[in-house]
């Protein structure tokens, strides 16, 4: 992992279990077969549940081809319904639940930001991005989410200003920072590159 | 001091804001040499000489009343410049305590505030504002204690809830910011907040300031200054707004550059929270033209030679790169070149 340009940048591990904990939920957002063989052949202690996005029909993933047989499973066709279940498996979450969040971005800070509103702290949770690099970005003008961004300009998808895409990351909004990149010249709009495929 | 209010100046549009002689003599120019660099250059805020910025707790100039009505005009267009998170309702009761007590003591002609147990009366007689209200319960004022009395202080405000070994930017009442945002940064860590800052995380700034600054106690506030440059007098250089002044960086002419462009520095002022344990950190801005330094002749050679050398980074990252060399220009026809002593004084 290289050292990220702004410090707010999340910087991410390869995921272990945490086997402090005494329940465990697991967050999958991104086919990753590598990392879903490396956990499922060394499981923690304790019940887990998996909660994958997993389109209807799609092909079976590592996540569910190598799971063991105890592992609670709910597949969720997108995203939303994704984050749907996580709410409901964390609200009858106990004491000693760890939270593990695989997959883009956008799919796992998210989920961080669920997790945090019912109460599970930073200690509590794990995160590694998997998937696609696209990034949202949080328009500082306008304060739309344009998701999915592969490019370093964007134009915004609520108030259609050529957005740059800053490193800076905020936590709490799940989101990169952009700001319109002709305000001191307008219509000087650099051609936008694919940075974050 | 007595103070002679610009109640009509104003800091957007026609641009009235101007210095008087004696805010000029005052204005706290930062630099001491002739370069400049990053440092935690932190020291005590432990009063000051008569008359000086940092004579008191939090200074209260000339400007006060224009100020409080340009922040309560971009309140209004954007109420998200004031925000603060739920748990923050001890230290924005803290942050009032501070600021009525320490303007009342220090300003006697203009603030007082009594207090009767739990009831307090607070006067503002620039602001022609006089209050009951009972300390700890927010439903006796207008709005929130952090908002209700930071519309009545000169300056930014940020209130960091210390845990974790940490400081996270939880509150702010932020209306004249050098780019950056409120809204976007909120909540953040002393390292995320700080992650744009080019340079001073590879010089170790932050992580000094930061274990300095956790180790902060009550009554032993600090300070430092730090500093930008801005087009025209405008006190809402926001992120948010930037479509709207971004323009005037392109504006600077060899004619125009000694009333538009302007020195923008920050007396950055930390003060320990008693019940909260957060900490309020003030970010109290002077702006002063490049005509108004210039009445100093020495502080104009400065700028001119800090300017000249800075890092490329750093300029960037100020955004000054479009009107630097103009303002070089201007400034070098102040520059005689002959050695300067270390200092900032003006004479």
């Amino acid at each position: 992992m290289s050292t990220p340009a702004i410090k707010s940048q999340p910087v991410y591990t390869a995921l272990e279990w945490d086997r402090t904990g005494t329940h465990h939920v697991l967050f999958v957002a991104a086919d990753e077969a590598a990392l879903a063989s490396r956990l499922w052949a060394q499981p923690p202690a304790g019940p887990i549940t998996l909660i994958l996005q997993h389109a209807d029909g799609a092909p079976m993933t590592s996540w569910l081809a190598e799971r063991p047989a105890s592992v609670h499973t709910i597949a969720a066709a997108t995203l939303e319904l994704a984050l749907k279940a996580l709410g409901d498996t964390l609200r009858a979450a106990q004491m000693g639940t760890r939270l593990y969040l695989v997959g883009p971005e956008d799919a796992i800070w998210q989920a961080a930001r669920l997790a945090d509103g019912l109460g599970m702290s930073r200690d509590e949770m794990r995160l590694m991005q998997a998937g696609t690099r696209a990034r949202p970005v949080f328009c500082v003008h306008c304060r739309t989410v344009t998701r999915g961004v592969h490019t370093h300009i964007v134009p915004c998808s609520g108030c259609g200003r050529a957005l740059f895409v800053r490193d800076h990351f905020s936590r709490r909004l799940g989101a990169y920072m952009g700001f319109q990149i002709d305000a001191e010249a307008p219509g000087d709009i650099p051609a936008a590159e694919v940075i974050y495929p | 001091m007595t103070l002679a209010f610009k109640p009509d100046e104003t800091f957007r549009d026609d641009y009235t804001y101007r210095n008087s002689p004696a805010a000029i003599r005052r204005f706290p120019f930062p630099f001491h040499q002739d370069q400049y660099m990053y440092s935690v250059n932190m020291e005590p805020h432990a009063g000051g000489p008569a008359g000086s910025v940092y004579e008191h707790a939090f200074d209260i100039d000339e400007h006060y009343i224009a100020e409080m009505r340009d922040r309560a005009i971009t309140l209004e267009r954007d109420p998200g410049r004031c925000v603060s998170l739920p748990h923050m309702m001890d230290a924005e009761w803290d942050t009032l305590e501070l600021l009525m007590e320490s303007m009342a003591r220090d300003y006697p002609d203009l603030f007082v505030l009594n207090k009767d147990g739990e009831r307090w009366h607070w006067v503002n007689k620039p602001l022609g504002i006089d209050q009951s209200f009972t300390f700890g319960d927010a439903a006796t004022l207008p709005c929130p204690p952090f908002e209700y009395i930071t519309r009545q202080t000169q300056g930014d405000f940020v209130i960091m809830d210390q845990r974790d070994n940490d400081l996270f930017a939880d509150a702010g009442m932020i209306t004249s910011q050098a780019d950056w945002s409120l809204t976007f940064d909120v909540g953040m860590s002393f390292m995320e907040w700080h992650g744009p800052v080019p340079l001073a995380h590879e010089l170790g700034v932050f992580e000094r300031a930061l274990k300095y600054l956790l180790m902060l106690q009550q009554g032993r506030p600090v300070r430092r200054l730090n500093w930008t440059m801005t087009i025209n007098p405008r006190l809402d250089t926001a992120p948010e707004t930037y479509p709207e002044w971004g323009q005037d960086r392109a504006s600077v002419t060899p004619d125009n550059v000694g009333a538009k462009v302007h020195l923008r520095v920050e007396l950055q002022t930390l003060f320990r929270l008693p019940r909260s344990n957060g900490m309020l950190f003030s970010i109290r801005g002077y702006l002063a033209s490049m005509e108004e330094l210039a009445t100093y002749p020495r502080w104009a050679k400065r700028l001119n030679r800090v300017l000249g050398s800075l890092p490329n980074e750093l300029a960037e990252y100020k955004g000054l790169v479009r009107y630097s060399q103009t303002t070089l220009d201007w400034l070098a026809r102040h520059d005689d070149g002959a050695p300067l002593a270390v200092g900032t004084q003006p004479e």
